[in-house]
């Protein structure tokens, strides 16, 4: 504390000589110290200031830095799957899909972006999201018909194919759809389907089931007919 | 602090140990202040250093992010984008695939990448894109006068940014917020872009697009152009952009053309896929096969 003291003495004594040495004389010697004093801090503030600007603006940043910016846009976050993610866990699910005919196609196409999914749910066994069905709307992207699509591609006209849920007669994940009943009697000589099958019969037990022309009946009940993907 | 006591002898050659005894039991005093002062600083440090890992006023938010892939060498990549338009059927998942992930605006009105459909009906020709293709087509045309036309032939054109050589649009910018990378991918710097958009007007390929003020604006900045970046954060990863990862056709294929053995070198050499529009002088890098060129 006291050593503090004789220091801060030491300190005015030398300040006051200096002082004694710089100080003006005159008026004129006093006007100019003035101006050179506040002009010097005002040099060094305009300096500061310009340098902070130039150092926070992007266009002297990308000239000094040229990396920056793809940097930044490389480091944007994915949200479809890098490629590969699915088979980690679900390899029979994958084998499957790959023997139908939708093989080749990613599962996000239709399953939409699950790199968050991935990401969570990596080495561990719990279901981190719910996979939504796709709807039908998502088959009929792809699946109504259109001129320019090629004669290959499964195509059909949504007023006349009797759809009332895509998934619930077609599995896109397997080449053999569900096939719906055949008919096991002996059809000819027989008097319209729908004199012994309903309607009111039918409906009941087919709460589901479009409504269909009767003479349609066959084009899904006949032996080896039906909705198949392949 | 205290000055040397002027009764200690100048030493001329050595001078005796017990001679300088008291300044010596001095000095030792000032090195236990010494000491005392060393460690003060120490624990000060300590403890700002500490303080500071809860309250980051030292870090440096204008700094760029570390890189992703630190194996990443743009030098010496060919990316090469190809576009089979014959394959293409209009699904427009690739369109839904690309907003998702690069959060665009669902307004069908703003697209990194659309599909197109050239019609043709009653002997002309009707090219239309109803919302950038993102929810399909309709069974006619949407292009004006084309109501009520049955389409006889039609094909489907997926567009993109076409990562020009000559780019256009890096000509014009003022400001130079759009550039091109060293692997040759054009991109666009929200923070210097000025929303100007000369950059959109003079693409001819119709790629760019100043985002509207809505809340999913890509790169956070309404205002500012915008346009495919051919998925510029998965490339540098080593995956596929978005649109040819869900593309359930193979219309959209992409690579590193560098690599001679690779799929899209062998695809460019034995199809020899052109680019699209060539006229317009900018030597535009996605290359189309199928009826696109074709007709041309």
């Amino acid at each position: 504390m006291r050593a503090a003291w004789q220091g801060t003495r030491r300190l005015a004594r030398a300040t006051a000589g200096f002082w004694r040495t710089v100080r003006p004389t005159s008026r004129r010697g006093a006007v100019l110290g003035l101006v050179l004093v506040l002009g010097g801090a005002g040099v060094v503030a305009g300096a500061l200031f310009v340098g902070a600007t130039m150092a926070w603006s992007p266009y002297i940043e990308s000239s000094i830095q040229p990396e920056s910016n793809p940097r930044a846009w490389a480091a944007l976050q994915p949200n479809y799957s890098l490629g590969g993610s699915c088979t980690e866990c679900h390899e029979p699910e994958a084998a499957k899909a790959a023997t139908a005919s939708h093989a080749g196609i990613g599962c996000e196409s239709c399953h939409g972006p699950l790199l968050p999914h991935v990401e969570s749910s990596r080495g561990t066994y719990v279901a981190t999201r719910e996979i939504e069905a796709p709807t039908d709307e998502l088959c009929l992207r792809c699946h109504t018909g259109a001129v320019g699509r090629p004669d290959d591609l499964r195509q059909v006209d949504p007023a006349e194919h009797y759809a009332p849920v895509c998934l619930q007669c077609h599995d896109p994940h397997t080449a053999i759809s569900r096939r719906p009943p055949e008919v096991l009697h002996p059809l000819d000589n027989l008097p319209p389907c729908a004199t012994c099958h309903g309607p009111e019969g039918f409906k009941a037990r087919n709460q589901r089931h479009p409504v269909v022309p009767e003479d349609r009946c066959l084009d899904c009940h006949a032996a080896g007919r039906g909705p198949e993907v392949r | 602090m205290a000055a040397p006591s002027p009764d200690l002898p100048v030493p001329a050659e050595l001078v005796p140990l017990a001679d300088l005894a008291p300044a010596i039991t001095e000095i030792s005093v000032s090195r236990r202040r010494f000491l005392g002062f060393g460690l003060t600083l120490l624990g000060g440090i300590a403890g700002a250093t500490a303080l500071s890992r809860l309250v980051p006023v030292f870090e440096d938010t204008s700094s760029a992010p570390p890189p992703i892939v630190p194996a990443y060498d743009p030098v010496g990549k060919a990316w090469t984008f190809v576009v089979d338009s014959a394959s293409c059927i209009g699904c427009g998942l690739c369109v839904v695939a690309c907003k998702e992930e690069n959060a665009v605006t669902e307004d069908g009105e703003f697209a990194r990448t659309w599909v197109e459909r050239h019609a043709v009906a009653d002997g002309a020709v009707y090219v239309d894109s109803p919302d950038g293709g993102m929810d399909g087509f309709p069974a006619t045309s949407t292009a004006p006068g084309a109501e009520g036309k049955t389409i006889e032939s039609a094909f489907f054109e997926p567009r993109l940014c076409m990562q020009c050589e000559d780019s256009p649009c890096t000509s014009v910018c003022p400001v130079g917020a759009t550039y091109r990378t060293e692997d040759g991918i054009i991109l666009v710097d929200a923070r210097r872009c000025i929303g100007c958009g000369y950059c959109v007007v003079a693409c001819p390929y119709g790629a760019r697009y100043l985002t509207p003020a809505a809340e999913r604006a890509p790169n956070d900045t309404p205002g500012i152009a915008d346009k495919c970046t051919w998925c510029y954060h998965r490339i540098s990863r080593g995956a596929l952009p978005a649109c040819v990862e869900v593309c359930p056709v193979g219309a959209r294929r992409f690579g590193d053309a560098a690599d001679p053995e690779s799929d899209i070198a062998r695809l460019v050499r034995e199809r020899s896929p052109q680019p699209l529009y060539p006229e317009f002088g900018t030597r535009p890098r996605v290359l189309y096969l199928g009826p696109s060129v074709e007709e041309a």
